[in-house]
């Protein structure tokens, strides 16, 4: 697989020194490490970000009525995760839309990186920051449904669902900036794809309120962790294919 | 008796969208054949004092097709006989 | 494109015709759900022929990556084009179905769920297109999107099916029996759909294929004519 993410580089060769995965996982940092960096020095996707969520969150609180105790354990998981969806496609939005406006992609294609690198890269900035994103909107969740959050099939189903969530969004982050809708052609892309992901949270942060035991929740981790076992591998494989076009 | 309507509303579902498909297909078809006579027009009269434009492509003909003939030499160049 | 796609047109005609004669005369009314229940083989021919279409439109995009032969792309916008408007009839007539069976137009059962989910995606791969005009980037992104769409389809089917058995509503499936007597309509209203598919997909194809063609030419006429500007 290695040797498929690699084909498409342009690369000076790699110092016998370093082994090819060490190098690899190298330059996804750099990547990733570009991107926290400029994302630290502005902080606007972020709460740009968690700002939408919150909001969200508060307009969700007027489409139903959360003081009865059943309504919250009801429709609680789905007002949790469409925030968090909802808040999550407008980070991703930005994976790529610095790269585009600045003239950056240029950039990204003439420097010695595997193609492969860059989406990891990508991937993993725009995990860490859904990542911040969500532990800032739990608590308040937490707060305005007085449900427990701090539960283990709800932390596992996050973890999960943001990575699957995650890897499909950079894919279609770097194709849906490059065409004439720009971001507004994200969440056509990525929610339908999706939904096996939205389906699987949700009902496991249901189990996770309801105190079901963990049998019940195995059915949604298998969706999960299905489609983050195929997508990992596959968008990066798609993503060099991309990649090739994003120069115009 | 109502049961009928919702057949005849069922098939008729199926066949308007079939030949519909149908009908917007044939029309797209035309349209593009306009739309290649008008190119044709187009360089024809653009390029009246260029030899050769009489021997332009037909329609159906593949442009990769004309280009193997004429460098085969069973198809003369613009402006040769 | 002539005599032979004319005769298939002709062949997917009369097995329609046949199909038709089967569904409505030769198989047997239905026990528990009555004449309403004919819809179901052209319903079932139609959804059927769509996911073939869906599968195409994989086929087409892996070819295109591997290949870059824009004659991939011709055949998965055209299955997926073609597949959409399957999809929808599938969708139209499962909801006359839901409205007799069951007494409402719509009804979040996992079939119909799963078809209207995939109604979603293939528009979105339809208008993914729309929305780039170079058609190299045009014909590769929609090639990523047709692969990961195709792959997505068993993880969403699983997803709503289990969706729907964790909670089960009051309506289940079309919980019918398929009798021996109903599978010559079956069948044949399969066969059809399948021919008529085929006569579509060529169609839709050979459009395309002059399209393209018709865009290389256009490309080429500018590059003469700006040739002839600047020679004078």
């Amino acid at each position: 697989m290695w040797e498929a993410l690699r084909k498409h580089t342009v690369a000076i060769p790699v110092p016998r020194s370093e082994g090819r995965l060490a190098s690899f996982v190298s330059q996804s940092m750099a990547v990733a490490a570009k991107d926290l960096r400029a994302e630290l020095r502005t902080k606007e996707v972020a709460s740009g970000t968690f700002v939408f969520a919150l909001l969200v969150l508060v307009i969700f609180n007027f489409a139903f009525d959360l003081r009865p105790s059943d309504n919250r354990t009801l429709a609680g998981p789905g007002i949790l995760w469409v925030s968090i969806t909802l808040g999550a496609m407008m980070g991703l939005g930005h994976v790529f839309s610095k790269e585009r406006e600045q003239g950056g992609i240029e950039g990204l294609l003439l420097c010695p990186v595997d193609r492969g690198a860059i989406y990891v890269g990508k991937f993993a900035a725009a995990l860490l920051l859904t990542a911040a994103v969500e532990a800032a909107i739990l608590p308040l969740f937490a707060l305005f449904t007085d449900l427990s959050v701090f539960l283990p099939p709800l932390l596992l189903t996050i973890v999960l669902g943001t990575i699957g969530f995650v890897a499909v969004g950079t894919l279609f982050s770097a194709m849906a900036v490059h065409t004439r809708t720009r971001e507004l052609m994200l969440p056509l892309l990525l929610l339908p794809v999706a939904i096996p992901i939205i389906v699987a949270a949700i009902e496991g942060t249901r189990v996770g309120f309801e105190g079901e035991p963990w049998t019940d929740m195995l059915p949604w981790i298998t969706i999960l962790t299905a489609f983050d076992a195929v997508f990992l591998v596959l968008c990066p494989w798609l993503f060099q294919y991309v990649m090739e076009e994003m120069g115009s | 008796m109502a049961d009928f309507w919702y057949l005849a509303l069922a098939y008729g579902i199926i066949w308007l969208g079939l030949f519909g498909y149908l009908f917007h297909l044939s029309r797209r078809a035309r349209d593009l054949g306009q739309e290649l006579n008008v190119l044709r027009e187009v360089l024809a009269t653009e390029g009246r004092d260029e030899p050769g434009w009489e021997d332009a492509p037909e329609f159906d003909e593949e442009p990769q097709a004309v280009v193997r003939e004429r460098l085969a030499g069973s198809r003369p160049a613009p402006g040769e006989a | 494109m002539g005599r032979g796609h004319r005769a298939l047109g002709v062949a997917g005609l009369t097995l329609i015709l046949a199909a038709l004669v089967a569904v409505f005369v030769q198989a047997p009314t239905e026990r528990h759900l009555g004449d309403v229940q004919r819809i179901f083989y052209f319903h079932v021919a139609c959804a059927w022929t769509a996911f073939l279409s869906f599968f195409l439109v994989f086929v087409g995009s892996l070819a295109y990556l591997r290949t870059r032969k824009a004659a991939w792309d011709a055949l998965a916008v055209s299955a997926a084009e073609i597949g959409v408007v399957f999809t929808s009839i599938a969708l139209l007539t499962g909801s006359v179905w839901a409205k007799h069976a069951w007494g409402t137009w719509w009804e979040w059962e996992p079939r119909l769920t799963t078809t209207l989910l995939l109604w979603l995606i293939y528009v979105a791969y339809l208008m993914l297109r729309s929305a780039i005009p170079e058609a190299s980037k045009r014909a590769t992104f929609s090639a990523v999107f047709g692969v990961v769409g195709f792959v997505d389809v068993p993880i969403v089917f699983m997803s709503i099916r289990w969706w729907r058995s964790i909670h089960p509503a009051v309506v289940t499936g079309k919980g019918m029996d398929l009798d021996v007597a109903m599978y010559p309509a079956f069948f044949l209203s399969l066969a059809a759909f399948s021919l008529v598919f085929v006569y579509l997909l060529v169609l839709r194809t050979a459009l395309e294929r002059s399209h393209q063609q018709l865009e290389e030419m256009k490309g080429q006429a500018t590059f003469k004519l700006g040739e002839e500007v600047s020679h004078g």
